[in-house]
């Protein structure tokens, strides 16, 4: 599986790309330009803008997400900033601070 | 659980910094800066062209930048490493492929322990350094100023030879040759 994994101990600061998979456990900041799922498991910091097709937030993201297909954020997830994305789901308990654009 | 592992895909590019605890398997390609307590390991078909430091490395990709590896840095018979590296430690395999200036260990172009010179005959002592006593006139002032003056050259041989016997003491101490060329260019100015 061509995933990338950035572990919980280990920070990128500048930006990420390509078209793998990526699983944020760690600190990213800067930007993620993804053609592929972004996911944010929980413990995991995203400090950036996002722009995948397809992003689920487990853990925290801080910056704009703009999805071609579809935004999920999970009960633990906790979403600051704003969000484009045709199709949006949020679950119960989940923290969510920004404006959503379904209009994609 | 134990070191987690970071892992770069190997159609991802990473432009920045990555840095933290742990193990990085690179894949894909990382620019910039790498600084990971764990060890960096350039997967077949990985690039890092960064400067990196790290505690160890494995490179069976590609690895361009200045190299601070603290531990042993492996280049495997794939691998290419360009670029100044500095580890203690190098393992090169057979078919590698480097363009790189080392610094691995220390070298030492004469054997440790072994004193390049010291001859306590050759140090200068303190009569070289005494300034002659000016000649005796028949004005009787002149005289008396020499001789306050000759007290002054007397204090000072006095002073100058317990430095002599001190130094002497330490310089077997002092292993190589510039540290006594030192005192020796210490003692021309006094």
């Amino acid at each position: 599986m061509a995933d990338t994994v950035i572990g919980p101990k280990i920070t990128i600061d500048g930006e990420i790309s390509g078209s793998d998979t990526l699983v944020v456990q760690g600190v990213v900041k800067g930007s993620v330009k993804l053609d592929a799922t972004v996911h944010v498991e929980p413990g995991g910091n995203v400090d950036a803008d996002v722009q995948a097709p397809n992003v689920v937030v487990a853990g925290t993201v801080h910056g704009q997400v703009t999805a071609g297909e579809k935004v999920e954020v999970k009960p633990e997830g906790k979403v600051l900033g704003n969000v484009k994305s045709p199709r949006i789901l949020i679950a119960d308990g989940a923290v969510f601070k920004g404006s959503i654009d379904m209009d994609v | 659980m134990a070191d987690s592992q970071t892992v770069i895909a190997s159609r991802h590019v990473v432009r920045g910094r990555v840095s933290g605890d742990g193990d990085l398997v690179v894949a894909g390609r990382v620019e910039g800066e790498v600084a990971l307590n764990g060890t960096l390991h350039v997967e077949p078909g990985g690039v890092v062209a960064a400067d990196i430091d790290v505690a160890n490395a494995f490179v069976a990709g590609t690895l361009v930048g200045s190299a601070n590896v603290r531990g042993t840095i492996e280049v495997d018979s794939g691998g290419q490493l360009a670029g100044d590296v500095t580890a203690p430690q190098l393992l090169v395999h057979d078919g590698a492929r480097l363009h790189a200036r080392l610094d691995v260990g220390d070298v030492a172009a004469e054997p440790r322990g072994q004193k390049a010179y010291v001859t306590t005959s050759r140090r200068p002592t303190a009569a070289a350094f005494a300034t002659p006593r000016p000649a005796v006139t028949a004005s009787p002032a002149v005289v008396e100023e020499s001789a306050p003056a000759a007290a002054d050259e007397e204090e000072e041989a006095a002073t100058m030879a317990p430095d002599d016997g001190a130094n002497e003491a330490v310089v077997p101490e002092i292993v190589e040759a510039e540290a006594s060329a030192g005192d020796d260019e210490k003692k021309k100015e006094e």
